[in-house]
Formats: structure tokens, C-alpha cells, sequence
């Protein structure tokens, strides 16, 4: 069985690289959208809500398989890779912008008030005031959200992302055994397990204090 | 100090809730001279909220203009009444908006830090004004480690670090228990002392009688009557004033 331990090595790397441009993209772009909700621009607000309600609605797997493999109709043809990157980045944006959304506007109007009272700016006030309030209301969920959805890098197997699952996968049917999975199963823990204990650290740590 | 006078000329303000449309202020106008302390009291609903906003910079007047010292600020556009709000006005609120994850200090530097100090000066400034409500030995406590009239005074020297040319006070001592408002009162008189002009919210009758050199009442979004307060006291013109002030001398 040893002889698949490099694949399936090699597979955690590629979910590694995955997961982590998942994360960075997805949770930058969902505050990005959360920002420019701030701001308070009707259409904008519109639009930013009818595309976070749309990436919130259909299953990753589905987004998946359209970006794999509607775009070629486009004359685009992404690969396994970006596809899965997107559709995951896309999911993860949508529902942090709304976990970031809802930060924002839990901090009580009298922050605002109080700021822009001392002579603050609108930017000045969401920077230094609002959004280190708002980042400790959004950690717990915003933890949860991340790893639920990071783990959907799996799903990349369907569209041949050599990933744990499908280096794995591929594994036992050269090997017609199991054991290949159980390894896989194995490097998830492996290499989810302390991201979820290191989020309820981080859960306690900006916990409020009262 | 230069002589800095509040002027509210023709002052309407209107909102828009839904279909309706409220008429918070009608057509009011108001002199107050610096160094002057000026209580405003009236009903819930009267537009002294609305007022103070409005003197604060917080929110501009639909129609009729406000002149601070000779400026009119009116129509200023955001910038500029950031920092009309940050260099010339100070604004206490009901409940005391301070930053929980900041001490006493660092919350007072926030804004100080904005005004492009050098940090020293900022820490140095930070640490004299919180002595200066009485606060020195709390200097590094968090909000929540305090009592409601020890934050409130944080709020004021949040402010006063600022050395604006005006105070405004919206119902400084509402949310506290009775025996934590003389302490927020007797800064607010060491305030008056040193010559601050003073716009405040309140129903404290006994310090508004001792204090104040003039009080302004309200009435559904006009100014009823104004006078030195023995007079309002002791002798409103208007009943609606009669009955409120013997409302709030019953409870």
C-alpha cells in the first residue's frame, strides 16, 4: 500500500494550494462586497445581493461542473483546478459577505455616531471603529463557514483535480483495495483537524469579554 | 478664545419615513452666545434630539442656515464637516459609544490619533485628559471594568482632548443609576467653569436651575419659550411647559 503514499502526498498538496487560494480569495472578496454594501448605494446593494443569493442557493457541485464544463461554450476552457478554485472561491464569497455584512451592521449606531462625532471620516470610522468590532462578531461563523466549504475541495475529483480524494480514488481501483481511501480520509484529518482545533483557539481568544 | 456663537437661522428639518413625511423642526432659530450653557428640555418627540444633531453637525438642516462662529456650515459637504465635528464641536451621548476592546486611554487617543499628532503627544494628551474627569488611577481599564458614570466621563474626555469651542450634551446622565450622575455633573461644572459653551438635553431640573444660564423649551419641533431658568421655572408663560416641568418635578 506504501507504494500510493506519494500520490496520495502529492494529492494533499494540491488540496493545500487549493484550499488556501479558496480561502484567501473567497473571504477577501466577500469583505470587499461587504465594504461596498457600507457604502450604501442602492443598485449596488441590489446587485450584490442577487449575486450572494445566487452562489448561496446552488450547490458547489453544480457550479463546479457549469464552470467546467459550460464555459468551453464561451471559448473558455478552464481547468479542474480553476474551476473547482472559483466555484468554492465564489460559494465561500457569498456567504462571507453576508457573515461580514451582518458584523457591520450589529455595531451599535452610537459607534458610528460617536466617531464621526470625534471628527472621524466614513472610511476612517468603518476602519478604526466598526470593523475591528464587527471581525470578533464574525470570527465564530465565519470559521465554521470557511472550513465547511474549503473541505468541498473534494469535489474537484469530478472534474479530474488530482486532490486527495482523487489520487485516492485512483489508487483503489489500480490497487482494488480500499486501504488507498482510508489513507485519504486520513490526510483530510490530518490536515483539517488543526485548522479546526486552531479556529476554536481563535474563537476563544477574540471571544468578547464583558 | 475667540468669540464663538451658535446661530440657527429659519432652521427646518424633514424626514422622510416611507410616505410620510415628518416635520421634525419647523422654522427654528436660536442665538447662544460663548461661554453660554444652555439647557434644552421638552417632551419626548419635541426635536431636541433632532437639534442637537443638527447643532453637532451629525446631520445637516433641510432648509435655513447654521452659522458657527461667522461659518456657515450648513452646507458644508462630509469632509468638511468631519472636521468642523473634530476640531470645534464635542458631542456627549445618552449611551457613552466607547470601544470595549480599548482602555480608557486609548480610547480618548482614537480620534486624537486622526489629527495627525505625534503619538507621543497624543498619549501625553490621552493620559492628562482622563486625569482631568478624575480617571487617572483607571487610565488602563476597559469599559466594562467601569461604572456607567466613570465611562460617561471618558466620553467627555474623549471629547474636551479635542478642545472644541462647543459641547454638546444629549441627555448625558439618562442611563444612569442616581447615585453615578453627580460625578458625570460635577465635570460638566468644572466644564462651565473653565468657559465652555454648553448645549444641553437634560431633565436634571436642579442642576439646569444652578447651572444654566438660559433654557430653551420645546414643543413639537419649535422653540415654545426661553429664559433664564428661575424665570422658566418658576414661571412658564405656556401651559404645555407648565405641565411638563411639573411632571418631571413629581418623579
Amino acid at each position: 500500500m506504501l507504494k500510493y503514499l506519494p500520490d496520495i502526498l502529492s494529492g494533499v498538496v494540491v488540496t493545500i494550494e487549493l484550499a488556501l487560494l479558496i480561502v484567501v480569495t473567497g473571504i477577501a472578496a466577500g469583505l470587499a462586497l461587504a465594504l461596498v454594501r457600507s457604502l450604501g448605494i442602492r443598485p449596488l446593494n441590489w446587485l450584490i445581493i442577487v449575486i450572494v443569493d445566487l452562489f448561496r442557493s446552488l450547490p458547489p457541485l453544480v457550479i463546479i461542473v457549469l464552470i467546467y464544463f459550460g464555459l468551453p461554450s464561451v471559448n473558455l476552457s478552464p481547468s479542474g483546478f480553476v474551476s473547482t478554485w472559483l466555484s468554492l472561491a465564489f460559494v465561500l464569497m457569498a456567504f462571507s459577505e453576508e457573515i461580514f455584512w451582518a458584523g457591520i451592521t450589529s455595531v451599535a449606531k452610537g459607534q458610528w455616531e460617536a466617531a464621526r462625532s470625534t471628527g472621524l471620516s466614513f472610511g476612517q470610522t468603518l476602519v478604526h471603529v466598526v470593523l475591528p468590532q464587527a471581525f470578533r462578531l464574525t470570527i465564530p461563523p465565519l470559521t465554521n463557514r470557511t472550513i465547511a466549504i474549503t473541505k468541498g475541495t473534494a469535489l474537484g475529483t469530478v472534474v479530474a483535480v488530482t486532490e486527495i480524494l482523487g489520487q485516492a480514488s485512483s489508487a483503489m481501483s489500480n490497487s482494488y483495495n480500499p486501504s488507498p481511501l482510508m489513507m485519504g480520509a486520513a490526510a483530510y484529518l490530518v490536515l483539517f483537524l488543526p485548522v479546526v482545533v486552531a479556529a476554536r483557539w481563535v474563537e476563544t481568544r477574540f471571544a468578547w469579554k464583558r | 478664545m475667540p468669540s464663538e456663537i451658535v446661530q440657527f437661522d429659519n432652521v427646518h428639518k424633514t424626514y422622510q419615513m416611507g410616505l410620510v413625511t415628518v416635520e421634525a423642526l419647523r422654522d427654528v432659530s436660536l442665538e447662544i452666545q460663548a461661554g453660554e450653557y444652555v439647557c434644552i428640555m421638552g417632551p419626548s418627540g419635541c426635536g431636541k434630539s433632532t437639534m442637537l444633531n443638527l447643532l453637532g453637525c451629525l446631520d445637516r438642516p433641510t432648509s435655513g442656515h447654521y452659522l458657527l462662529g461667522a461659518e456657515d456650515v450648513s452646507q458644508m459637504d462630509d469632509d468638511a464637516l468631519s472636521t468642523v465635528r473634530g476640531t470645534r464641536l464635542g458631542f456627549i451621548f445618552q449611551s457613552y459609544n466607547l470601544i470595549q476592546q480599548l482602555t480608557v486611554v486609548e480610547n480618548i487617543e482614537v480620534p486624537l490619533y486622526y489629527q495627525s499628532r505625534p503619538e507621543e503627544e497624543s498619549r501625553r494628551l490621552a493620559a492628562q485628559y482622563a486625569a482631568r474627569v478624575g480617571l487617572e488611577n483607571r487610565a488602563h481599564h476597559k469599559p466594562f471594568e467601569l461604572s456607567g458614570g466613570q465611562q460617561q466621563r471618558v466620553a467627555i474626555a474623549r471629547s474636551i482632548a479635542l478642545e472644541p469651542r462647543v459641547m454638546l450634551f444629549d441627555e448625558p446622565t439618562s442611563a444612569l443609576d442616581p447615585e453615578l450622575v453627580g460625578s458625570v455633573l460635577e465635570v460638566m461644572r468644572s466644564l462651565r467653569e473653565s468657559g465652555m459653551t454648553m448645549i444641553v438635553v437634560s431633565h436634571e431640573m436642579g442642576f439646569a436651575r444652578n447651572a444654566a444660564d438660559r433654557v430653551v423649551f420645546m414643543d413639537e419641533g419649535a422653540i415654545l419659550e426661553e429664559g433664564p431658568p428661575a424665570a422658566i421655572f418658576a414661571n412658564p408663560a405656556h401651559e404645555r411647559t407648565r405641565t411638563f416641568i411639573g411632571q418631571i418635578q413629581r418623579h
